[in-house]
């Protein structure tokens, strides 16, 4: 566990970026709602607005922790590859990355929905629904390792989020979409996680 | 007195576009230090990367410590050093111990931070800054590099090119520690370091392996080379005569000088010249000439 | 030891040289060990193999044996070379006497006087 995090820590830029993670990104998205909760008086838009908000920043981050890492690279990082524990390392951190993430994600709904009362079907939708796309998005983002990447294809995914929620929400589909999208979810991570494993093995060859 | 090795090669091979690595057969002796010496392009990076682990697409088989085959032992056991991308760019001092603690068993922490301020690493001003290891120089990176590889407890080194970098005082030092290094070991640590300038290095190579274009040309220990190549100089009016005996040649207004191999110094008789023994440098470079593509 | 590395003899030779005139001097004594290869090139700041190779010299003069791990012991020394070696020393000394007497015009009956004074006083003490 505590070497779980230590790996994950050693992929992150500094320790402010830690400080943003843990504890400035939730109190953002809280207090956009809270801003948002002023104006717009309709609590299924705020509770979807939510996961709108994770789904951005939670790409984004990411530009500063795995970019590039599912693109074959052999000039990285040097002193890992002489380690045979780098691979390890590399598992722990994207495991601590995937747990961190669906904790930040029910973190920051379950608070929103409690606050809200928002009925509990459409929460979970909410939780689960955002980390699909996430993992989604990520399986793309990774290839690049360039801010403007990053922007563009976090900003179509999440508009095709937003165009998703909105088909769900208008057929009531919750149930329905948050069964297929658990399922899809793991067989999207442990995809993604191939890649990424192929593309650092790969990173010894030329 | 007994000699063994600490790596062995076989019909090692790699090759790129426009370049091919190819050493039928190389033995690292074990106890000593081995230089790299070879021209920009020659094929050391290549090699020690193949060595270090960093690489592993080539063909042939390598053979370390004698016979060992659990790969975390052999890894354990070697620490490399290179330039470039050998850090993540943000690694603060303190990151980089914590990160060598995770991927090696024989990391020593405060070893490291004593060697970082023997080396004038200012490990608080990189902590509080969080300066990462890109933002340093390339001679702070090196030395950086170089305490982390030192604080662990290995039986070979791998270096690719460590002096460039490093200032003269530095590279003094690096040469001290690389003896203070192979002393610890009693026979047992053994030392492999690439170079283009052998002349800093030259007091601490026992084993010189020349390279060049990919294949390995000339290698020994170098008191033996010393022996097997004799420094010549004399007068022009004898330069042509020697010019065809003499294994390199150069001439100059006031005379020629060359290395004669020791088996054809006799056919130097009758000509007025002086015998010198050479230093390594004056070795590597008129065999490098001998080999190279540059005219 | 002091090492030069411009005078155009080896500086195998020159360490090799050095310990011999140690050992003759019987500043290590018969069975002391060397210092290792390795803590010596450490300390002379010179590569192992050139301290190796000074030690093989001194092997190969006789001076010398290599014990496989535990390094280089110093041989008992032949007396009869030991002998040779205090008597050309010993007459370089006298040879320095004799010249010295010329200087100051002392004549060779009185520079024996002088000696035999020398030797009986030197036992006397003893």
């Amino acid at each position: 566990m505590k070497k779980c995090i230590e790996s994950y820590h050693m992929f992150f830029p500094d320790r402010i970026f830690s400080i943003l993670l843990y504890i400035v990104y939730p109190l953002i998205v809280w207090g956009i709602l809270f801003i948002e909760n002023i104006f717009v008086n309709n609590s299924y838009i705020i509770l979807l607005t939510a996961p709108a908000l994770v789904l951005f920043i939670e790409c984004m981050a990411d530009l500063f922790v795995f970019a590039g890492y599912a693109k074959k690279d052999s000039g990285r990082n040097e002193y890992l590859k002489t380690s045979v524990r780098y691979m390890q390392m590399l598992k722990r951190a994207f495991v601590s990355d995937i747990i961190r993430r669906i904790l930040s994600i029910l973190f920051i709904i379950f608070i929103v929905s409690s606050v809200l009362k928002a009925p509990f079907n459409i929460s979970i939708f909410a939780a689960i629904s955002v980390n699909f796309f996430i993992t989604a998005a990520l399986c793309i983002l990774r290839f690049f390792d360039f801010f403007t990447a990053y922007y563009f294809i976090t900003s179509i995914i999440l508009l095709l989020y937003v165009v998703f929620c909105i088909i769900v929400f208008i057929r009531n589909l919750f149930i329905l979409a948050s069964i297929i999208m658990a399922v899809l979810s793991i067989f999207l991570i442990l995809f993604h996680t191939s890649i990424l494993f192929k593309a650092i093995k790969e990173g010894y060859y030329d | 007195m007994y000699r063994s090795n600490v790596i062995n090669i076989d019909n090692l091979s790699k090759k790129f576009k426009a370049f091919e690595l190819n050493i039928p057969s190389l033995n690292i002796p074990k106890g000593f230090a081995t230089a790299l010496i070879g021209e920009n392009g020659a094929g050391k990076s290549t090699f020690i990367n193949i060595l270090a682990g960093v690489r592993l697409d080539y063909k042939g088989s390598i053979d370390y410590f004698d016979g060992e085959k659990n790969e975390q032992v052999i890894r354990e056991n070697i620490g490399y050093t290179g330039s470039g991308n050998y850090f993540m760019p943000h690694w603060t001092v303190s990151q980089i111990a914590g990160a060598s603690e995770l991927l090696f068993d024989k990391f020593n922490r405060s070893k490291f931070y004593q060697l970082c301020g023997m080396l004038g690493i200012d490990v608080n001003g990189v902590k509080k800054k969080n300066k990462g290891f890109s933002k340093l120089s390339d001679g702070m990176k090196m030395k950086v590099i170089l305490a982390n590889v030192f604080a662990r407890e290995t039986k070979m080194l791998l270096l690719d090119e460590p002096a460039s970098p490093l200032d003269p005082l530095m590279r003094d030092k690096l040469c001290q520690m690389l003896r203070e290094y192979i002393e610890a070991g009693n026979g047992d640590n053994s030392v492999l370091f690439s170079t283009h300038n052998i002349s800093d290095m030259e007091n601490v190579t026992d084993y010189a392996v020349i390279m060049e274009k990919g294949k390995v040309v000339e290698q020994g220990f170098v008191e033996d080379l010393k022996e097997k190549y004799i420094l010549v100089k004399g007068d022009n009016e004898d330069a042509d005569k020697a010019k065809d005996i003499l294994f390199s040649f150069q001439k100059s207004n006031y005379g020629f000088e060359g290395l004669c191999l020791a088996e054809n110094i006799d056919k130097l008789a009758g000509l007025n010249v002086s015998k010198e023994v050479p230093e390594l440098s004056q070795i590597s470079i008129a065999i490098m000439k001998k080999y190279t593509q540059l005219t | 030891m002091r090492i030069m590395q411009n005078s155009g003899v080896p500086i195998y030779q020159q360490i090799a040289g050095q310990f011999k005139e140690d050992i003759l001097a019987g500043k290590f004594k018969q069975g002391e060990y060397l210092p290792s290869i390795r803590g010596l090139a450490k300390d002379l700041r010179i590569s192992v193999i050139t301290t190796m190779k000074a030690y093989e010299e001194l092997e190969k003069n006789g001076l010398v044996t290599a014990v496989q791990g535990k390094g280089y012991y110093v041989n008992a020394q032949d007396n009869e070379m030991l002998r040779e070696q205090h008597m050309r020393k010993m007459e370089e000394y006298l040879l320095n006497a004799i010249s010295a007497a010329k200087i100051a015009n002392v004549s060779s009956s009185e520079l024996i006087e002088i000696l035999k004074m020398l030797i009986e006083t030197e036992e006397n003490e003893e």
